[in-house]
């Protein structure tokens, strides 16, 4: 066994690898006042920096008697002391900066002069380890805050990096929008804009079926596998996280995919982990969502990355709205050119013939026969009206103003009225029942009333009986008009009211504005027309209340139909 | 040699004598778990409010059943226990029995805790445990204690962290459960629970002192060896050559030993390391396995690097005498006769006596005991911290005598 001097190196040995061991100032001084009470088999090991504990061992916890100790000082090297819960001791000291390391033995056992002297040393390398801890603690703080700088800078880089990645992308986006790029490619710009600045696996557009609403379908896609888009292609229009930011129209996240309630089926057995969904919009309608999701466990949604699909989702819709804008302007001036082409066509007919007249009985008048000569002037009369009665309606469909003057009348009065003359076309069967009174724009009720008679005459064979009823009906007075036939198979019945819509059996030679102008009366009178289709009868019934308020201003035509 | 040694209380102050205690112990070797526990407990309970149970067991038994059967018997008091390397009862040692001490009487106050997950937190479970004790008061003489998982790792932190706890004021006494040396896993036990990494404790208040004797009766041989590589419990060189290595070869292991992990247990109970102390007497460390891949020394508590370590050893005159010394400065604590003793004996000692020899010893406790019980397990490593701040020993023989 080593002599004293040999013991007090050990120990001095073991306490510096120790103390040296540790990574913070609080545990060098715990383990230093513990050591030093270990070697010197002392109760009681303390030490005191800045004027209080910073450190103790031996006390129970919560017992330390601060006040006691530091009043202790250490202007002194070994002596009795008296400590608050342990009693009476043998205590030895030794400075350290700022301070001292003190240990107390319960037992009245005096420290040695080399127990003393080593707790000097042990004072003496706890001195030098919590300067040394300081500085590293100093230059670990600065490295640290150099590292968190440097780390800001970089992500504040990242961040700059990405925006303007974002702004390219969109820019892009905007330009196909505005040079008027087919839509489909604007869409799969989108998605694959979504997919490159994301770079999540997985990228689709769906959309609501306008023919189906509680369906979707994909538009556009990227990242899927045949076998999902298979089973993805089509899906109920609330499904996953597009059909979440469809149904709350806002952006939203899917944090643990695999436990979503109402996941797409495929993607959530192919363990999809997270998934992010944009609202689309067409004219501030939710038509659809833009959607990213991923496989990778852990993924998460930055600020950004939900700024970038949001974007890109109002580019989507900025495609979508103006796609929507540009095919009602071709369509409208589609129809306006063949409104033209029809007009001058059914313009001229009649006009030849009236010039026809003219031009002869202005070159042979003396030559032609007298009876003749009337009725040439009789056929251009009555081509001249049917020139004024085209023309007048033409007008009438362009004009907003469509309501006229109330007044009261009864509903017999009204139909017998406006069915003037049709009894010499057609075998015609009344029936009015009830005795009733209206107060409508009598002149607009007749003009319906014989558009749909002329429409029921364009669209029966010659012979045909046509059949029309009126009766009170609540507060309103109904009058249907029946003729034999029926619908095209597959027609939509509400397309029969838009302008220029010209029945494949028509027999007359309108321009197809009869049931357009019809409806818009209608609804001046704050009444509506109903179309019903059998096997063999076409119905077109209108609707009227019988004692309407003020005129309802008719809503604004939906093309230009004769201006230009 | 005595290393540590002090007749201890908390206060020296005047002790209540006359009031109610009672300590009793039974043993059963009953191979039906409940039975033992319940034949041991019934023997143990030899008065009225019980107060603490103390179970000592081979780790063989079903101990959840055994556990049934003492709580059974008792009415579920208050109960601490472990796994052993053998027990200890005044009968005499045993392997594969159940040893039951008993604590009663309105002279006690006793309050008990466990911490699991011990082996990834020592010195926090330590301080843990012991925080859950700290209502025990008002009586004049305490003391705290503990059975550890002593294959969990550097058993002195659990004491540095109870220690931390409870101050000076409270000494501290224990042991380590063992496993009948297959060094595999040790059980620890409270109320009805089976607890594997965990401690458990128990804080004992009395009208009356304990005392607690430690000694070992080992000496160094040869020259020191300095610790060039250490961390924690584990030694990887000693003078810059694998540790294992040195060990072997100094000591001129057989050859099973330089091979097989059991064999070198053997080899190694009989073979510790020792540290220089102020005391002029080493502690011991107890070698408890070798890496033979690393070449490294795994010990039960910590062998500090840029220390000085020694090659022990002991023989049966040495090792009794410690048992006489240690059963002397525990009986010194006390006032009078003593009302049982617990004994905390390292199964190093028990390789070097041999079985005559622990029949001896612990007919010498008996013998101390002047009739009163005795109780104790075959321990990994032992807990007394009576004054200093190490409590954590190896090789050693702990005695606790109660007043």
């Amino acid at each position: 066994m080593p002599g004293r001097g040999d013991w007090a190196t050990q120990q001095l040995a073991e306490f510096l690898v120790q103390v040296s061991s540790y990574a913070t100032e609080d545990e060098a001084l715990r383990g230093a006042a513990e050591r030093a009470a270990e070697a010197l088999e002392a109760e009681v090991g303390v030490a005191v920096q800045g004027g209080r504990v910073r450190a103790s061992v031996g006390f129970a916890r919560g017992a330390v008697p601060e006040a006691d100790i530091v009043a202790l000082g250490c202007d002194w090297q070994e002596r009795d002391v008296a400590l608050p819960g342990l009693g009476a001791g043998r205590a030895a000291v030794a400075p350290v900066d700022d301070g001292w390391l003190l240990v107390v033995r319960l037992a009245d056992e005096p420290f040695a002069p080399h127990e003393v002297n080593l707790l000097r040393a042990m004072a003496r390398v706890l001195s030098q380890t919590v300067r040394m801890l300081h500085v590293l603690c100093e230059e670990r703080a600065l490295r640290e805050r150099v590292e968190r700088e440097s780390e800001e800078r970089a992500a504040l880089v990242t961040l700059l990096t990405e925006r303007q990645r974002l702004l390219e992308r969109l820019g892009r986006i905007q330009r196909s929008i505005s040079h008027r790029a087919p839509l489909q490619e604007v869409l799969d710009a989108v998605t694959q804009g979504a997919k490159d600045l994301l770079g999540d696996e997985v990228c689709g557009l769906r959309m609501i079926d306008p023919d189906c609403p509680d369906e979707f379908f994909l538009a556009s896609y990227c990242g899927i596998t045949t076998e999902e888009l298979e089973q993805a292609r089509r899906g109920p229009v609330g499904q996953g996280a597009g059909g979440r930011a469809i149904a709350e129209n806002r952006l939203v996240i899917i944090d643990d995919y695999g436990r979503e309630a109402n996941a797409v089926p495929v993607f959530q057995a192919h363990r999809m982990t997270t998934a992010m969904a944009a609202p689309v919009h067409e004219n501030g309608r939710v038509v659809g969502s833009l959607v990213v999701a991923s496989y990778l466990p852990g993924r998460h949604y930055s600020l950004l990355e939900q700024e970038a699909l949001t974007s890109l989702a109002q580019h989507a819709s900025l495609a979508l709205t103006d796609a929507k804008t540009v095919d009602a302007m071709r369509e409208a001036q589609r129809a306006k050119d063949m409104f033209l082409a029809m007009v001058s066509h059914e313009l001229k007919t009649p006009l030849t013939v009236i010039m026809g007249a003219l031009r002869t009985l202005e070159s042979h008048g003396e030559a032609v026969e007298p009876e003749l000569a009337r009725e040439m002037v009789t056929a251009a009369y009555a081509r001249g009206e049917e020139l004024r009665r085209l023309i007048d309606r033409l007008l009438r469909g362009a004009r907003a103003e469509l309501a006229g003057a109330r007044r009261a009348a009864t509903l017999r009065e009204l139909v017998m009225t406006s069915l003037d003359g049709f009894g010499q076309l057609r075998r015609l069967s009344v029936d009015v029942s009830g005795d009733t009174t209206l107060v409508v724009d009598t002149v607009a009720f007749a003009d319906v009333l014989g558009i749909l008679v002329e429409n029921a005459v364009a669209h029966s064979a010659g012979d045909a009986p046509l059949w029309v009823a009126a009766r009170p009906h609540g507060p309103e007075v109904c009058v249907a008009v029946t003729n034999p036939g029926s619908l095209p198979e597959g027609v939509d019945p509400a397309t029969l009211f838009l302008p220029f819509q010209r029945g494949s059996g028509a027999r007359s030679s309108g321009v197809g504005l009869g049931l357009y102008i019809a409806a818009r009366l209608a609804e001046s009178m704050g009444g509506a027309i109903d179309v019903t289709s059998t096997s063999d009868r076409v119905t077109f019934l209108l609707r009227v209340p019988r004692d309407a308020a003020d005129p309802v201003p008719p809503p604004p035509a939906p093309v230009v139909a004769l201006t230009g | 040699m005595c290393l540590l040694s002090a007749g201890l209380s908390s206060d020296k102050g005047e002790v209540t004598r006359g009031t109610d205690r009672w300590m009793g112990v039974g043993q059963s070797g009953d191979p039906d778990a409940y039975a033992a526990g319940a034949a041991a407990a019934r023997s143990a309970l030899r008065g009225e409010s019980p107060r603490l149970l103390v179970v000592f067991c081979s780790g063989s038994y079903d101990l959840p059943a055994l556990l049934r059967g003492v709580n059974d018997a008792s009415g579920d008091a208050p109960l601490v226990g472990c796994s052993t390397a053998g027990e200890i009862a005044t009968s005499g040692p045993s392997d594969a029995s159940v040893v039951v001490t008993a604590f009663g009487g309105s002279g006690f106050d006793v309050v008990t805790s466990a911490a699991t997950g011990v082996s990834a937190r020592l010195r926090e479970a330590g301080a843990e445990v012991a925080s859950a004790l700290r209502p025990v008061d008002g009586k004049p003489h305490q003391v705290l204690l503990l059975l550890t998982d002593g294959l969990a790792g550097d058993q002195q932190e659990i004491v540095r962290g109870a220690y931390g706890v409870v101050g000076a004021g409270v000494p501290l006494v224990g042991g380590c459960a063992g496993d009948d040396l297959a060094m595999t896993a040790t059980y620890q036990l409270h109320g009805r629970e089976v607890l594997r990494d965990a401690i458990v404790a128990a804080a004992v208040s009395s009208d009356a002192p304990f005392g607690i004797g430690v000694h070992h009766g080992w000496r160094t041989v040869g020259e020191p060896m300095l610790v060039t590589s250490s961390g924690g419990n584990r030694v990887y060189s000693l003078d810059d050559r694998p540790a294992l290595d040195v060990y072997l070869d100094r000591l001129g292991a057989p050859a099973a030993a330089r091979t097989d992990p059991a064999a070198f247990t053997r080899f190694a109970l009989t073979h510790p390391l020792g540290l220089s102390r102020r005391s002029q007497e080493p502690q011991v460390r107890f070698v408890a396995e070798a890496d033979f891949a690393g070449r490294s020394l795994g010990c039960i508590a910590e062998v500090p690097q840029g220390g000085l370590t020694w090659f022990m050893e002991g023989d049966a005159e040495s090792v009794l005498d410690a048992t006489d010394r240690a059963c002397a400065t525990a009986l010194g604590g006390l006032d009078g006769p003593p009302l049982g003793m617990l004994a905390f004996d390292c199964i190093a000692r028990r390789g070097v006596l041999g079985d005559p020899g622990i029949r001896t010893e612990i007919d010498r406790i008996g013998v101390v005991a002047n009739g009163a019980p005795v109780a104790g397990f075959y321990t990994y490593g032992e807990i007394a911290r009576t004054h200093g701040m190490s409590g954590f020993h190896n090789q050693t023989l702990v005695v606790l005598a109660v007043g």
